[in-house]
């Protein structure tokens, strides 16, 4: 679930329309969905219901989709804050689009996996090293946590 | 002082979680007794139990979706809001309960 290919530390966006049609193009190719369209529409329903910009910079649109293929989190650190919706009262820099398979439920190891990384993702130490670090640096972050929670399960 | 909580969200994987580490973290800076518990894409986690539901001077819920058990907290006092208040709000959430507590 945690994979190098699917973060991104040295690009620029100023808009959210642009991260999702990027996201889900690289989403595509490394075949973690197979219909771009269907999980555009899931992530832009979870977004209309409560908006995934949470303040701290931070946004997490996320979605579970039949079209989602395997569980994958992607991580875009865009080097220009930018408004995520017109009436936020902060800039986003910090984005991790989340897709689940339809289906994946309690007692599943990659809602864990994620469960743990939005809780870190409320410490500013955390978000401090996602914001300096290179790609290498935030895949190790990730992966560590993905290595707690399934290393202490086996 | 004992405040007890759920936290809950429309898809249950992330806010869910934030929201429950954002007030467990402020009630601990602030030395306040407290027990969050979460209904997500894992199921409930952290139940509250009936003694945490009697000794608890008030209820937080901070929920976008109907949600399991609201019964249990019957004659409490009761702080509704939404996850997203408890993740970009968390102090003035707390203030706010404290504050009921009070009778402010």
């Amino acid at each position: 679930m945690i994979d190098r290919n699917l973060i991104f530390t040295n690009i620029n966006f100023n808009n959210k329309k642009d991260v999702f049609n990027f996201s889900l193009r690289k989403l595509k190719d490394f075949e973690y969905i197979n219909d771009e369209k269907i999980f555009l529409e899931e992530i832009n329903r979870r977004e209309a219901i409560l908006p995934t910009s949470l303040g701290f910079g931070v946004a997490i649109p996320h979605g579970r989709s039949e079209s989602v293929k395997s569980p994958f989190i992607l991580f875009i650190k865009s080097e220009e804050p930018f408004y995520w919706n017109a009436d936020d009262k902060e800039q986003t820099d910090l984005i991790f689009m989340i897709g689940v398979p339809d289906g994946e439920d309690a007692g599943n190891i990659h809602l864990r996996i994620l469960s743990s990384i939005s809780k870190k993702l409320m410490h500013e130490d955390f978000r401090d090293a996602l914001r300096t670090g290179d790609a290498d640096n935030v895949y190790k972050l990730m992966y560590e946590i993905d290595q707690t929670i399934t290393g202490g399960i086996k | 002082m004992k405040i007890i909580g759920i936290t809950a969200c429309p898809t249950g994987i992330a806010h869910t979680y934030m929201a429950q580490e954002c007030l467990e973290r402020e009630l601990q800076k602030r030395g306040i007794e407290g027990k969050i518990e979460t209904q997500g894409g894992l199921g409930i986690e952290n139940e509250l139990t009936e003694e945490d539901v009697a000794s608890a001077d008030v209820v937080i819920l901070a929920v976008s979706v109907v949600i399991e058990g609201e019964e249990r907290f019957e004659g409490k006092k009761i702080i509704n809001t939404d996850v997203d208040e408890a993740i970009s709000n968390t102090a003035g959430l707390i203030d706010r309960a404290i504050n009921l507590v009070k009778g402010e």
